[in-house]
């Protein structure tokens, strides 16, 4: 591929975004559509200026909470995913309730979590973590259970013991399942700290984007509204993209999915 | 250093993979298994380095698979640890011994020259060749100093060129004494050219067909390969594997 076809794809989102908001723009004047209903991208851009730094201060109380619950799941996650390896037992009595916890849709248990839980901000992390936690916990332990049958026989012609064979082997092994569960944990993280600020309509004394979507929705500043909204998107997708250049470090020497493309 | 009695092997399944092995391996002999696919090679082997048990017979071993890393194995695959470097990847059945992670690599590092890959430590395993990822599973398996080596059609999957070169060298490393190899393979050539005794297995169950002594110099080098006597002893180990397949 020529350099110049090579910048041309990396451009080619932000052409497609470029054309969007200006068909938006030219949407919202031609049709004189009042900003309560749909703000132009201008709009938006000057109510992200106005409101901005207040803003900032609910996304990052979000991005507080959707840190954490990502970081507890992963504690959580790996420890459980570990356990369910570890033992048949273990496995069958206990991944039937990830799964339940799994299906049973966030909205659905977060006022209940919410009433248990005293501390709002305690409870919107709990909510956080309950979403985050099972794509680690599936992923990493598929990931434990595909470490490769001759390497394990290796490991048993050794004699080595089992912690062993988890530090040196299915550890490793399950390095990129786990990070492919985290980059889903991560949006997921998220969402689920939003949602459930939705359901308890408050994060306490600190409120995090959600309670300011819902406030500006109440108020009718919908150029407000969608300001909140774009940083929530851009948030998701700095989540994201930090996930893969974390994957990307971590398997930078072996694995497929990080390899430089020439070869 | 092995002997086998009446060792036999059902699977689970049902398939009766071994049945009514005898063999005895005395210590320094160099001793393939050859046979057609499915006739049992990897099963025998894998007895012998403990991984499964015989259903029935005995099995005695005159040296303990485990940490002491008398017994080495290179599977037919390089099997090595995508995520360790190659100096990593050899040290690893030391660092199971508990063996200091200076010390291993120093080994490990011998291990590599060994094998003719010194300046490579630090090569991760996609970065080697096949033939080179061989070399490091072979270093792997001798970083121990194993007393038995069993391998399992270790260079079926390389290039001709490739596996003339590792033969070479596995008979080079044998040759400097105190090892016992049992070499799986299915090509008549390279088990004549490699070992001091053929044991032909014949399938379905496996046993064994035939127990041949290959009476060829001990110094083998390349020349070896169009010498009238090796032509002969390949024309007579073929004629047993072809006895075996119809049997
Ligand atoms: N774990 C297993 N469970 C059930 N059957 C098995 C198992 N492993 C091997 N077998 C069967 O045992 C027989 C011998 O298999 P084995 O792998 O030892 O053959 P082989 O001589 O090594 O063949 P190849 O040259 O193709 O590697 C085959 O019929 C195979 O299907
Ligand atoms: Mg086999």
């Amino acid at each position: 591929m020529s350099r110049a076809r090579a910048v041309a794809l990396r451009l080619s989102p932000l052409l497609v975004g470029v054309v969007f908001l200006g068909a938006w723009e030219a949407l919202v004047r031609v049709q004189a559509i009042p900003p309560y209903v749909l703000p132009g991208p201008l709009l938006v851009l000057k109510a992200l200026r106005d409101d901005g730094p207040s803003l900032l201060g609910s996304l990052a109380f979000t991005l507080k909470i959707t840190l954490l619950a990502l970081a507890l799941a992963t504690v959580s996650g790996v420890a459980l995913a570990i356990a369910l390896t570890w033992s048949r037992w273990i496995e069958r009595s206990l991944f039937p309730y990830a799964v339940a916890l799994q299906v049973t849709p966030i909205v659905s248990i977060a006022p209940l979590i919410i009433i248990w839980v005293n501390d709002p901000a305690s409870a919107l992390l709990v909510c956080a973590w309950l979403v985050a936690f099972f794509p680690i916990v599936s992923n990493t332990a598929l990931g434990l259970a595909s470490a490769d049958r001759n390497l394990v026989d290796l490991f048993a012609l050794y004699g080595a013991s089992r912690w062993q064979t988890l530090r040196r082997l299915r550890l490793p092994a399950a390095l990129p399942h786990f990070l492919a569960g985290l980059r889903i944990s991560g949006g997921l993280a998220l969402i689920g700290a939003v949602v459930a600020e939705f359901v308890a309509g408050t994060g306490g004394a600190e409120t995090g984007l959600a309670f300011r979507l819902l406030e500006a929705g109440y108020r009718l500043q919908i150029p407000k509204m969608f300001a909140a909204l774009l940083l929530l998107s851009l948030t998701g997708i700095a989540i994201y993209a930090a996930l893969q250049a974390l994957s990307r470090f971590l398997l930078r020497h072996w694995h497929e999915s990080s390899l430089p493309e020439e070869r | 250093m092995l002997r086998l009695t009446g060792v036999g092997k059902r699977f689970r399944n049902g398939t009766e993979a071994l049945s009514g092995i005898d063999l005895e391996v005395a210590a320094g002999e160099f001793v393939s298994l050859l046979g057609p696919s499915g006739c049992g090679k990897s099963t025998l082997l894998r007895l012998v380095a403990g991984l499964d048990s015989p259903s029935t017979g005995s099995l005695e071993r005159a040296v303990t698979p485990g940490p002491s890393g008398h017994v080495g194995f290179v599977f037919q695959d390089p099997t090595l640890m995508p995520w360790a470097t190659a100096v990593d990847n050899a040290a690893l059945p030391l660092r199971l011994a508990g063996v200091t992670a200076d010390h291993a690599r120093a080994r490990a590092r011998e291990a590599l020259r060994r094998v003719g890959l010194g300046g490579f430590e630090g090569a991760w395993p996609r970065e080697l060749s096949g033939g080179m990822r061989m070399r490091v599973s072979l270093a792997r398996a001798l970083v121990t100093e194993p007393r038995l080596l069993l391998l399992d059609e270790p260079f079926a999957a390389l290039d001709e060129i490739t596996r003339l070169r590792l033969n070479e060298d596995l008979r080079e490393l044998w040759a400097e004494g105190g090892l016992t190899v049992l070499f799986v393979t299915h090509s008549v050539f390279e088990s004549a050219w490699l070992s001091n005794r053929v044991v032909v297995l014949r399938p379905r169950p496996g046993r064994v067909h035939a127990d041949v002594a290959v009476e060829l110099p001990a110094a083998r080098g390349p020349e070896l390969r169009t010498t009238p006597a090796y032509n002969a002893a390949c024309r007579a180990l073929s004629a047993r594997l072809s006895e075996a397949m119809a049997a």
